[in-house]
């Protein structure tokens, strides 16, 4: 569905490119961490799947269309939505429903049409009694919420989520990944870019990057037993696997599938 | 502070809430027409009657006029105070050697003031009953034509409604700066009012960049929900003319009518 070609990119005055002849292949239907520190190049790379940034060299390829192709780039992105990080700044209009309406009247759909997709993606987020507020009155989970209705209504096959969670306190955080494994469950395909690896325990699979180059590519099961390619990468394993490790260490056997506090817990109460 | 975004709006079930924003536009402007169409000060019952009728129709309380005219009150005082030395006249009332007070300044006066506070009013009225979005529509739908002539009809209007929605969020963030630098020692409380001012140049930058910052990130975003400027666009919105919107056009049209007539007959 996602296909990466031996994609390098360098921003303008930079020495070092961002993305350094990366491949990738992201199927339908899957749930795909894009993790790695500051500069590892993972937003370059999301922002590589809707054809906000073009490839210096080799391809993207995003339901059979070509990213660099200019014609191919509305009907790319009104497959592939994009949620950013800032709640505050992807959110146009003052009114939440103009708001979700904004992506289907850009491509110029009939108003009633309009009015369905609305309300379809306003249930989709669990935030139809808000349809008429303000925006600025909302928490920034709300926001963030509002933000994926607004790309729901276009109706979109593939969700990436650029760093979304990372300006929302923990409760904001806990409301938008719900919102976003309901919707991977009705079969979006969903990508999510980030740096907390507690979010990414329930994936399919993790991309771990590093200097522009994909490092490792495995299910969360085998990543999170890479202690010293994690480390080296700058990233720190959820909780619940560092307390895995360290009891590892102590001797005890502990199986690689433990990932998550209730998985923990189950593994560790025999051993008491 | 934070609700500055939705004007004075004044969320309603009127006749007059309900009117196209075209229509009250227009209305608006009609009206401007008839107020300085007006020369002698007794016509101004012409624009007046029409006021009274738009706020008994609105169900406005006329506590929201009284609170639009509050900003203006010393300018009112001014321009009285200003007419009434600066206007000359044959009927004097008053001779104090060096001034004159005549019958014509006091007209002229209570004419200008009574024109300013008429105008004032009848905008407030267009606010009070039109949430910013729907004048955001009906300005955009009105300058359309003139698109003809190249004239940024679409851009105006998503200037405005982003300018709406970020007011609020720009409040916040200057608060947040002016916190900052206060807890950095900053003093924006004493002094005169130019070391004041001088003051302000701290939070006023740190909000620049990032209103600079804000701007390209919701380009961004924009971009990815397949903006593409106003070519090809639909609205979920409609904007309806309805048989209330011509009956309400008509009767402005009848009062300015009535008002040349008027001004023609006693000339």
């Amino acid at each position: 569905m996602i296909q990466f070609d031996h994609v390098t990119f360098r921003y303008e005055n930079a020495d070092e490119p961002a993305l350094c002849d990366v491949s990738l292949r992201i199927e339908e239907g899957s749930f795909v961490a894009i993790v790695g520190h500051n500069g590892s190049g993972k937003s370059t790379l999301a922002k590589h799947i809707n054809g906000l940034l073009l490839p210096s060299s080799g391809t993207v390829t995003v339901c059979g269309l070509q990213t660099n192709l200019e014609e191919n780039i509305l009907p790319i992105r009104q497959q592939v939505g994009m949620a950013f990080q800032n709640p505050d700044n992807q959110l146009v209009t003052t009114i939440v429903e103009e708001d979700v309406a904004f992506g289907p009247e850009n491509l110029g759909i009939e108003p009633n049409e309009i009015r369905s997709r609305v309300d379809e993606a306003l249930a989709s987020v669990g935030m139809t009694n808000y349809a008429e507020k303000a925006v600025h009155h909302l928490s920034g989970g709300q926001k963030q919420r509002i933000a994926i209705a607004g790309i729901l209504a276009l109706k979109p096959r593939i969700l990436v989520l650029d760093e979304a969670t990372a300006m929302l306190d923990p409760s904001g955080r806990k409301e938008l990944i719900d919102t976003v494994k309901s919707l991977h469950k009705t079969g979006m395909t969903v990508l999510m870019v980030t740096q907390y690896m507690e979010e990414t325990t329930e994936c399919d699979r993790i991309v771990v990057m590093n200097h522009g180059k994909v490092v490792c590519d495995d299910t969360p099961k085998a990543v999170f037993s890479e202690v010293e390619l994690l480390a080296e990468s700058n990233l720190v394993p959820p909780e619940t696997v560092k307390v895995r490790n360290a009891l590892r260490e102590l001797g005890y056997s502990i199986p690689d599938s433990v990932l998550n506090a209730e998985q923990l817990a189950e593994a560790v109460c025999p051993l008491l | 502070m934070r609700d500055i975004t939705l004007g004075q709006f004044v969320a309603g079930n009127s006749i007059v809430h309900k009117l196209d924003p075209r229509t009250k536009i227009t209305i608006m402007l009609l009206y401007i027409v008839m107020t300085f169409l007006v020369k002698r000060i007794y016509f101004f019952a012409i624009p007046l009657a029409f006021l009274i009728m738009g706020l008994l129709l609105s169900r406005i309380s006329l506590k929201y006029i009284g609170r639009s005219l509050k900003p203006i009150r010393f300018l009112l005082v001014f321009m009285f105070l200003l007419n009434l030395i600066f206007t000359g006249g044959e009927t004097v009332l008053l001779d104090l050697g060096f001034w004159k007070l005549t019958l014509e300044a006091i007209l002229q006066s209570f004419f200008m003031t009574i024109r300013i506070v008429l105008l004032v009013a009848g905008a407030s009225m267009l606010t009070l009953t039109t949430s910013p979005i729907a004048l955001t529509d009906g300005i955009e739908k009105l300058l359309t034509p003139l698109k003809v002539f190249h004239f940024p009809a679409h851009e105006l209007a998503m200037m405005m409604t982003i300018a709406l929605r970020f007011i609020p969020t720009l409040m916040d963030e200057s608060e947040k700066i002016r916190n900052a630098q206060m807890a950095r020692g900053a003093d924006f409380e004493s002094g005169n009012i130019f070391r004041r001012v001088k003051s302000m140049i701290p939070i006023l930058i740190p909000l620049f960049v990032s209103s600079f910052r804000k701007a390209d990130e919701l380009a961004t975003a924009m971009e990815s929900r397949c903006y593409h400027g106003g070519e090809g666009r639909t609205r979920m919105h409609q904007l309806r003319f309805t048989k209330a919107d011509l009956f309400a056009l008509l009767i402005s049209l009848a009062f300015i009518a009535v008002l040349i007539v008027l001004l023609v007959l006693f000339k």
